[in-house]
């Protein structure tokens, strides 16, 4: 198990590498110089201002040499500093990512409840119109974006209702909406799979041994089908995890909430090359540990699973 | 499984990337590009003749009598103003960079920070008038190379310490600092003309510049050439601007929680307001919030809901509150260029007088500011610069030289110009489809795309290819595109004129190049009086005009939405808001 874990650490440097790799050439690829947009900003500057500027920021450097720079001063535990605001990217990291983490968490759990609910009933009521109207949501909850769905729950709990504030904050009720707003789509995605997981378990003979000892049916379902049918679920909602974070990019904007998200899409607008890969870093970071989590939790639901 | 949960993991990693780059929340409006607010030279003249070169005028926006539907903003207040209560404001972003004005280049944050930093004078954006706000008289001398000022004696920081001619001296030897960034203070001070500041006495100081600086002091009403306490900004060091701002003005800085908001309280000590301020007396309201809200829709349903009192619009949201008792519009005419669809003149079709002119032909102003994404806000350009930037508003000339609407007119010029309708009623010439790049900004798209309907009646239509503002800069920036959506913010006309149309300037991308056109801006730009600046000026923009290098689009309000409770919001001489005279009504 220890060597499981060391093998899966160890494999998660090249794919941290990787990534850092494809973001940097992204960011380059795509058209847009910081300096000039800077300067544009502030009035317009002669082609002498701008390379000098951009030489004092290391950009007129050839991009390997560039990449290699920051990553030797990442090894070393610097993510640099904002091309703009000229704070340093790991305290800006810091101090955003809390309230992207709670919005996260809290759409996951709202989506791992509300999921493994939606799964059970509609598998026990397999056929039956709750089924239908269940699986139903879960089709609309895949298909929603979940920004149009934010919206809508503004207007409806927000203006229309006035149950919540609409806008950012931390508090449980402002953390509401976006939560909603984003963990729905998961939710759906959770149910559709616990209730065809469980449905197929529930055919199995041990199964109907259990029910033929006379355990009552909720106990059968719970305690024998679901432990056996959440395998795939846990895969699903590690992966989620991931899908929710990179959502969160997206409803941090339409609820005007802190986050990473909105410190990455303010820095890949602005071409803040320094703050968009320490976010991307970051981010990925927390996803390939996530997943690493994800995979020891296998070993815990289901004992067969044995790493060697 | 656990092998593709790894790339798995590192195909979600880029997704995250790839959403981020084409999330569009926060991107600039069509009303934030290119450029944010410009420093002036010369700022445009109300009564040009009448003025002497180091006392010009700027033109009043508000003088200028809009055609929107929108209620006119800063209408007087029907009962008394009362004090108390909070007003939250969002522009969307509110600072993107720093409050520290000194080094931002942030046009939001100036309209922020002007409220806490009072300024040397301020300019009436009724009449133009520059007017003694914390100096209280100054001089010119002859030659416009310096400037002496006498400043007020009873006026303190919010940190207690005093105003005084050596704070005004700390002040913009700051800006012009080397390790300084180049920032919208380098720029208004006339940086590259800034000699020094000297301290005659505690209350005189005197501001020398190598060469005439005459836009200086309208470019120091600015909310961007506020002053600073320098014992605040010596104490704070790399933190001012971010965790404090010090300045002498009618709100006091409580905290900026970065992509959250703002927060002014009200300077109950406050005993030297704005000259143009109603109000004679501490600001009414408690406090003043600018709250971080980057999405367009979200704003305006935190409007809806009161959660936030004044928000920057987009047009067509105009339309949608439409009828709604308990909200106003308030418009105010933009400080910038006109909306111009500018036509590349060095290569493609568009290289092409005849095509130019054809697009002008067949591109109709006027019905296009009907549709949802103007919902006739704003007027039918006519020229670069807009009414509300040129000397009395007058255009009647350029009117002479405009487009009328006329798709005949358009297809026979570029039957003329050898374009011929193909099978799919698209023209060709050798070949070549008649099908103009258009590269713009995908928050623009709904203003280009009814462009193109009006293009495929007269045989030519456009490739739109949208990406977010940098996109646009980096694309544009090339050469690399026929047409494209453009325009600029800032009060200086003739400098503005100069950077869009001189051959080889900054903004010149479209490779536009006309002789006579670069001695006339060079002649505006080397006058020594207004009357000769704008004479040069009028007479390139005609000249612009008549080479089409574009079509004049339309000329640009900023649109704010308002809460019926809010009163006596009034917008400065660059159309940004200033809430010292506002009030809630209960």
């Amino acid at each position: 198990m220890t060597r499981y874990i060391l093998n899966r650490l160890a494999l998660t440097l090249p794919v941290i590498l990787g990534v850092s790799i494809l973001v940097f050439s992204m960011l380059h690829l795509v058209p847009g110089d910081p300096v000039t947009a800077m300067f544009i900003e502030s009035g317009g500057a002669s082609k002498e201002q701008i390379e000098q500027v951009r030489h004092l920021l290391g950009l007129d450097q050839p991009l390997p040499v560039q990449y290699w720079n920051w990553l030797v001063k990442v090894t070393q535990g610097n993510l640099g500093e904002s091309i703009i605001t000229k704070q340093s990217v790991a305290e800006l990291i810091v101090q955003n990512f809390p309230s992207t983490i709670q919005l996260t968490v809290a759409g996951l759990g709202l989506a791992v409840l509300l999921g493994i609910l939606l799964g059970i009933i509609a598998a026990i009521k397999h056929n039956s119109w709750i089924d239908n109207v269940t699986m139903v949501i879960g089709t609309l909850g895949v298909s929603m974006p979940s920004f149009w769905l934010g919206l809508l729950l503004i207007y409806t709990f927000g203006i229309q209702l006035r149950w919540v504030p609409i806008t950012a904050g931390s508090d449980l009720r402002r953390l509401a909406l976006p939560a909603i707003a984003l963990g729905f789509s998961a939710a759906a995605i959770i149910a559709r799979l616990v209730r065809s997981s469980l449905l197929e378990v529930l055919q199995e003979d041990y199964i109907r041994t259990a029910k033929a000892k006379g355990v009552r049916y909720p106990i059968v379902v719970v305690r024998h089908a679901l432990r056996n049918s959440l395998i795939p679920v846990v895969t699903v909602v590690g992966l989620q995890f991931g899908g929710l974070l990179s959502g969160a990019v997206i409803i941090e904007s339409v609820f005007a909430r802190q986050g990473i998200g909105r410190l990455l899409v303010g820095a890949l607008q602005a071409r803040d090359f320094p703050l968009a890969q320490g976010c991307v870093l970051f981010v990925a970071l927390v996803y390939v540990f996530v997943n690493l989590v994800v995979d020891l939790l296998y070993a815990f639901i289901d004992p067969r699973i044995r790493y060697e | 499984m656990r092998k593709r949960g790894t790339y798995l993991g590192l195909l979600m990693a880029l997704l995250i990337v790839w959403v981020a780059g084409c999330s569009s929340a926060p991107a600039p409006t069509a009303q934030q590009q290119p450029a944010q607010q410009q420093p002036a030279q010369q700022a445009p003249a109300q009564k040009p003749a009448e003025q002497k070169p180091a006392e010009q005028k700027p033109a009043a926006p508000a003088a200028q009598p809009t055609q929107a539907p929108a209620q006119q903003p800063a209408a007087p207040a029907a009962g008394q103003p009362v004090k108390g209560g909070t007003l939250t404001v969002s522009h969307g972003q509110n600072v993107a960079d720093t409050l520290n004005q000194h080094i931002s280049i942030n046009t939001t944050s100036r309209m922020v920070a002007a409220h806490v930093l009072d300024r040397l004078v301020a300019v009436d954006p009724k009449t133009g008038d520059i007017k003694p706000w914390l100096a209280e008289s100054w001089e010119v001398s002859p030659d416009g190379k310096v400037y002496t000022f006498k400043l007020r004696k009873d006026v303190k920081f919010h940190d207690g310490t005093p105003f005084n001619a050596q704070a005004v001296k700390y002040n913009f030897d700051y800006i012009v600092k080397p390790d300084t960034k180049r920032a919208f203070a380098w720029q208004a001070v006339g940086a590259e003309k800034y000699d020094k500041t000297e301290v005659v006495d505690d209350s005189t100081v005197k501001v020398t510049f190598k060469s005439a600086n005459p836009s200086f002091l309208v470019m120091l009403s600015d909310g961007g050439m506020g002053i600073d306490s320098p014992t605040a900004m010596e104490k704070a060091g790399a933190d001012y601007g971010v965790k404090t701002l010090v300045g002498s003005g009618p709100f006091k800085f409580k905290e900026w929680v970065k992509d959250q908001r703002v927060v002014l309280v009200r300077n109950d000590d406050y005993k030297w307001p704005s000259p143009i301020a109603k109000n004679k007396g501490v600001a009414y309201l408690d406090e003043l919030v600018y709250r971080e809200v980057p999405d367009a829709a979200t704003r305006l349903a935190a409007l809806e809901a009161n959660e936030i009192q004044l928000v920057t619009m987009t047009e067509p949201q105009v339309a949608q509150i439409k009828g709604n008792k308990d909200l106003q519009v308030l418009t105010t005419p933009k400080a910038g260029t006109s909306r111009m669809y500018l036509m590349n003149t060095a290569k493609g079709p568009t290289a092409d007088l005849k095509v130019r002119q054809a697009m002008n032909y067949a591109i109709d102003k006027k019905a296009l500011l009907q549709l949802p994404a103007w919902s006739n806000i704003g007027n039918p350009g006519l020229a670069p610069l807009p009414a509300n930037m040129v000397p009395g508003g007058d255009l009647s000339k350029l009117k002479e030289v405009d487009y009328a609407y006329d798709p005949e007119k358009a297809k026979a010029l570029l039957e003329e110009a050898g374009w011929k309708v193909g099978a799919d009623g698209i023209r060709e010439k050798n070949g070549e489809k008649l099908v103009l790049d258009m590269v713009t900004t995908s928050t623009t798209t709904s203003q280009v795309e009814p462009v193109d309907q009006m293009l495929r009646k007269v045989g030519a239509k456009l490739n739109i290819r949208t990406g977010d503002f940098n996109f646009w800069i980096g694309t544009t920036q090339k050469g690399d595109f026929n047409i494209t959506l453009m325009s600029d913010s800032g009060y200086n006309g003739p400098a503005l004129v100069n950077q869009f149309f001189r051959t080889g300037q900054a903004y010149n991308w479209y490779g536009y190049s006309n002789k006579d056109v670069d001695d006339m801006l060079d002649k505006a730009m080397n006058a020594t009086n207004q009357k000769d600046v704008w004479d040069n000026i009028m007479k390139a923009q005609t000249q612009v005009v008549k080479d089409a290098v574009g079509v004049m689009g339309w000329e640009q309000l900023y649109v704010y939405g308002a809460s019926a409770k809010v009163k006596d919001v009034w917008f400065n001489e660059v159309g940004f808001p200033y809430f010292f005279d506002t009030w809630i009504a209960k």
